[in-house]
């Protein structure tokens, strides 16, 4: 009976790991398509003849970026908003994320509250509002400009929140006793128990500020954008409806997509980065998930 | 009586200004800017500012969008597409994280976790170059290999009836990768006592996925599903305007390429913030009360 | 405990006065516009350029010339007293975006460059921007105003508002409105086929390339006809050859003012492509594809056939190194009738240089104009200075105001002709020189450009301005435009793209496809455009 259910076991093994193998290539392809796009001479990219491997094999994309001051410009601007940003915004959902995982009973005004911030999450301004507001604050063209409008992001409070009440009471209760504050207990007992959670809101801060351009594109001057809005605006696609004869002239001349392609790559490394490093944290959260129990 | 009453206070108060950073920001940053919504409710001529004299015309930007030809048809299509995405969205990486959590083998487990969210940084001008090549019926690998099954060429995006689910497919495919992390956190988070038990009951891997696992992650579910639909009228512009071409506009138009093709002619600003307070108004009804059907139903309190 | 708390309310304190400090701090840096300061004036421009243009690095690397500081600014400073500064600056696309907002938040730097029609129509309308038409009249030099108005006084259509005139446009060279006829010579001699001359030519030719094994790897891999879902736009000058102008607004012989896209004459063309189609002789999948993915197959020496601008040059120069055997031509663009081709082209300009209503010098902007030009054009221009450095050739696009002797590219074509039938190429100058080192230098796509034989500007040549017709209509959406214009166009691209593909039927759909496009609001902008070019 018992050699049956290992021989299943076994077999259900072995199938799971084709099948998670056979999605990650099919997650790959793109990848790999780009990265051979990025290592070929430009005539073989433009007619279309790399498909999983580099044609004619050159390093001249890369070495070509390195030497693109922009390119690094708005690499630096966006490190600093990513540190920045995703900084304030996981302090805020964890500030905000513990007092509103409480009950009703226990913190008064808990129903006004989720209102307040439940109701941005659907509705907002629109564009000539923020832009207005973010003019008259005086943050044009700057770091504040990308960082403060989505600093709360309500997603991840509700997220966080839900994760905080999983937290055993006792724990909580125990720590009250021994004459500890709310500060205190959100620190030194929420937040220790809750880092496969917080792993994973920072990861989706970081590769939210990462990833935004439109935002860059909008509050930003042309020689600061950061990363993806400089990214965004040379892979422009073509568009007979809206360009006009001269820009579609430039971009013909400047057709060169074994650059791009090589930026995108360089562009997507340091985050893909990250999330291996943060998978440490899910596997601490499992250690301490023992504890509990 | 009153002591005890101001006592909790003090020991709440710290609680309130938690929160007093986080509404400051809220107010400025998105409860100022929604005095902007009057505008769908104007013939807002940007010249004369946002709060200039402007024009009101009541609900004519309303009658204006429910007038356009084809406005149902593109409706149907941002419902469709929209909803199915959210499904599948759900499903998938629900799925994954569970036959991941099933893996031994570390290295493996984590290769895995961080290559299926690969394709989530590549935007769709540049998905859409690579989409063309690998869906194209004459020689792309996705019909190169339903070719081997006998099955014959497939115009994924040229065809109406295929349109909206490639859109949905690939869509499932660039993201799935990502929510599997949230469901994985989840996973990780169940008490391993609880597996411990079953396993002492005798319950099979299966039994302990069923019984243990899922009811673990019921919360995250349905708090993803209930904030899902707030993205009822989300078909994706980025994806579709990317991929869509004339040919299939009558499966693949949706609400947002619609009004971005209006606006290139004029900025229609009226008519697109009308546009936009709809799709909020209707994703409000349907959060709301979906929050209350799961309170009812299950006594899940999610927010 | 509360130490902690004030302490996080404390960062959050000093973030939100650390943003207002630095913008202050940025403020005081620029001096308000329009302020005289050792007798200069402070102009905060507004323009399309991109700064992260690999040229703007490679010139800085070179030079030390930055965008707000350069040969042109510093002309600009002696010239005119005039500092450059830029309070709207991104590539073409962002900008108009950015434009749009700085519309509505009232923040309008002091001269800007407006490219949306409709954008410029509520500028105008809301007393925004300042009438220009009696300073330029009475500033502009007599060198700018023939560049200018060199091709067609209409060019003031796009800019006259109420009557008047409120920008003065950044001419382009309206050639740039050709669609050119390219084709592999080597595929035409390997098969012993003739170049063509009629639109029976065309076909037989699509047919050869694609049946005959062109590239001769013994496989029917070629097309005939390089196909896209942008036809309409991309591929005119097939339409062209039948007299059916899509897209553009003419007179017909009874003097009204119609849409080429309705006019029965795109029948024919559009059979000729349904007939391609359902015989195989055009990509199959073209209704997904853009230009740059049907150019795809271009450069990998599967199609041998296009229609495509000038500068499409770039694109097809690259078959070369794919298939050293390749020769691109360009021909006359064939017709299907004795009649001389007719080239239908709407005035090109990079938008239009406007002046905020608050600014107190709008002269500036015609001095600088007139600077500009005497720079590039004038009797004692220094075309090589201000054009280019070295392969950096878009110096001329690095100042905060440009236009362009709409002849230039023309001119280049022609100086360089007769210098090499004359063997006098050393004694070129101004535009011809630049364009001739480059040709030098090796870059295929400028001698596919603009040599002297077989290229685009050969046949611009033969056919500019004779054989011009120029648009009727090049004004802002009219009322029924901007409200129904999407859903009409939307009709015809997606009925046209069904007639190729054969799912409708080009005999009784078309009328069918007319009447509804009427029905939609077609005729009522007839009757809005007709209305219009009365008035004007």
């Amino acid at each position: 009976m018992k050699m049956v259910n290992r021989s299943r076991n076994h077999w259900f093994s072995v199938v799971n790991t084709i099948i998670l193998s056979l999605t990650c290539i099919i997650c790959l392809i793109p990848f790999i398509h780009i990265v051979s796009l990025s290592f070929s001479d430009k005539a073989a990219v433009l007619g279309g003849l790399v498909k999983l491997w580099p044609v004619h094999f050159t390093w001249e994309p890369y070495s070509y970026v390195l030497e693109r001051t922009a390119f690094w410009r708005s690499f630096g601007m966006t490190l600093e908003r990513v540190v920045i940003g995703a900084t304030i915004n996981v302090l805020l959902v964890i500030l905000l994320a513990y007092p509103l995982s409480k009950p009703n009973n226990k913190l008064r005004f808990r129903s006004v509250y989720v209102w307040i911030f439940f109701f941005t999450m659907l509705f907002n301004g629109g564009l000539i509002p923020n832009y207005i507001l973010v003019k008259e604050l005086h943050m044009l063209d700057t770091i504040w400009a990308l960082v403060l409008p989505g600093a709360v992001s309500v997603f991840n409070i509700i997220l966080m929140l839900n994760f905080f009440r999983e937290v055993p009471h006792e724990l909580e209760d125990a720590a009250f006793i021994d004459g500890a504050g709310h500060m205190r207990t959100l620190w030194q007992i929420y937040v220790p128990m809750s880092l496969p959670a917080i792993a994973t809101i920072t990861l989706f801060c970081i590769v939210g500020h990462w990833n935004a351009w439109f935002d860059g594109m909008i509050y930003m001057k042309g020689d600061h954008y950061p990363l993806q809005t400089y990214l965004q605006s040379i892979v422009i696609k073509f568009d007979f409806n809206t360009m006009s004869a001269s820009e579609a002239q430039r971009l013909a001349k400047l057709n060169d997509r074994s650059v791009k392609a090589a930026q995108m790559i360089v562009a997507a490394i340091p985050i893909l980065l990250v999330y291996p490093y943060l998978q440490k944290y899910f596997v601490a959260g499992i250690r301490l998930g023992s504890v509990k129990g | 009586m009153s002591k005890g009453k101001s006592y909790a206070w003090k020991r709440e108060l710290p609680m309130h200004l938690m929160l007093v950073p986080g509404l400051v920001l809220l107010l400025i940053f998105a409860y100022i800017p929604m005095t902007g919504i009057m505008i769908a409710f104007q013939q807002f001529n940007p010249v004369k500012g946002l709060f200039g004299h402007q024009r009101w015309v009541g609900l004519d930007n309303f009658h204006y969008i429910f007038s356009m030809p084809n406005i149902w048809r593109v409706v149907g299509n941002t419902l469709l597409i929209a909803s199915l995405k959210i499904v599948c969205g759900m499903v998938v990486p629900i799925v994954f994280a569970l036959l991941l959590n099933e893996v031994k083998n570390v290295l493996f487990k984590r290769v895995t976790q961080t290559v299926i969210y690969f394709p989530y940084f590549l935007s769709w001008i540049i998905l859409s170059g690579i989409m063309i090549d690998i869906l194209s019926p004459s020689g792309g690998l996705v019909n190169q290999f339903l070719g081997a099954f006998g099955i014959k060429g497939i115009y994924f995006l040229g065809e109406n009836k295929w349109f909206p689910f490639t859109m949905i497919a690939s869509d499932v495919w660039k993201n799935f990768g990502f929510n599997t992390v949230v469901y994985l956190a989840a996973i990780t988070g169940i008490d391993p006592a609880l597996y411990e038990a079953a396993a002492v009951d005798g319950a099979s891997r299966w039994k302990q996925t069923w019984h243990v696992t899922l009811p673990g992650m019921r919360m995250i579910i349905v708090l993803l599903m209930v904030l899902s639909l707030g993205n009822i009228f989300d078909a994706g512009f980025d994806q579709i305007f990317n991929l869509y071409s004339p040919q299939v506009y009558q499966s693949g138009d949706i609400i947002d390429t619609m009004v971005y093709r209006m606006g290139l002619l004029q900025s229609q600003y009226s008519a697109s913030t009308a546009v936009g307070l709809l799709k909020s108004g209707v994703s409000f009804v349907l959060i709301t009360s979906s929050y209350y059907l799961a309170y009812r139903l299950f006594r899940y309190r999610l927010f | 405990m509360k130490k902690r708390f004030a302490a996080i309310l404390l960062v959050f304190i000093l973030i939100l006065t650390a943003c207002s400090d630095q913008t202050e701090k940025n403020e005081s840096d620029s001096e308000p516009s329009g302020q005289d300061q050792n007798g200069q004036i402070n102009i905060q421009f507004g323009a399309a350029i991109d700064p992260n243009m690999e040229q703007v690095g490679k010139l800085e690397k070179k030079t030390g010339e930055t965008l707000e500081n350069n040969r042109w600014t510093k002309l600009f400073s002696e010239k005119n007293g005039v500092t450059t500064q830029y309070k709207l600056m991104a590539p073409q696309a962002d900008y108009t975006q950015k434009l749009k907002l700085s519309i509505a938040s009232g923040d309008l730097p002091d001269i800007f460059v407006v490219s949306d029609k409709a954008d410029l129509k509520q500028l105008a309308e809301g007393g925004a921007i300042q009438e220009m038409g009696p300073i330029y009249d009475q500033y502009a030099s007599p060198l700018l105003k023939s560049i200018i108005e060199a091709e067609t006084k209409k060019v003031f259509d796009q800019v006259t508002y109420g009557g008047k005139i409120y920008g003065i446009p950044a001419k382009m060279p309206s050639t740039n409105g050709y669609n050119h006829l390219w084709i592999r010579e080597d595929w035409l001699q390997k098969l012993g086929l003739k170049r063509p001359k009629t639109m029976d030519d065309v076909y037989n030719i699509a047919v050869a390339f694609a049946k005959q094994d062109p590239d001769g790897n013994g496989k029917a891999d070629t097309f005939g006809l390089g196909l896209h879902k942008d036809f309409l736009n991309g591929m005119k000058g097939i339409f062209w050859g039948y007299k059916a102008y899509p897209e553009f607004w003419y007179k017909n012989d009874s003097g009204q003012i119609v849409f080429g896209s309705v006019q029965p004459e795109m029948k024919k063309p559009l059979e000729l492509l349904a007939k391609m189609y359902s015989e195989g002789l055009v990509d199959h999948e073209f209704g997904s594809k853009d230009e740059a993915k049907m150019l795809e197959s271009v450069v990998a020496g599967k199609t041998g056939m296009i229609y495509a601008p000038h500068w499409t040059a770039y694109s097809v120069e690259k078959t070369m190194e794919n298939d050293p055997n390749c020769k691109w031509i360009v021909v006359p663009l064939p017709t299907d009738g004795s009649d001389p081709i007719q080239i239908p082209l709407s005035n090109s300009a990079d938008g239009a240089y406007v002046v905020n209503k608050d600014f107190k010098h709008p002269e500036k902007l015609v001095e600088m104009l007139n600077t500009y030009v005497d720079a590039l054009f004038g009797e004692n221009a220094d075309f090589n200075k201000y054009w280019s450095d070295g392969d950096i050739d878009s110096v001329w696009a690095m100042s905060p105001i440009h236009t362009l002797d709409p002849s230039l590219d023309l001119k280049g074509h022609q100086d360089i002709k007769k210098a090499l039938a004359n063997n006098t190429t050393d004694q070129l100058t101004g535009v011809a020189k630049g364009f001739y080192k480059t040709m030098q230098d090796g870059v295929w796509g400028m001698s596919m450009m603009f040599g002297p034989k077989d290229t685009p500007f050969a046949f611009v040549d033969q056919t500019y301005p004779d054989q011009v017709i120029w648009s009727e209509f090049e004004g802002a959406p009219t009322p029924t435009m901007a409200t129904n214009w999407s859903s009409m166009s939307e009709l015809l691209n997606t009925e046209f793209t069904a007639m190729v593909q054969g799912k409708k039927n080009l005999d009784s759909d078309f009328d069918k496809m007319v009447q509804n496009w009427n029905n939609l609001g077609g005729k009522n902008v007839l009757e809005e455009v007709n209305a219009q070019a009365i008035n004007k």
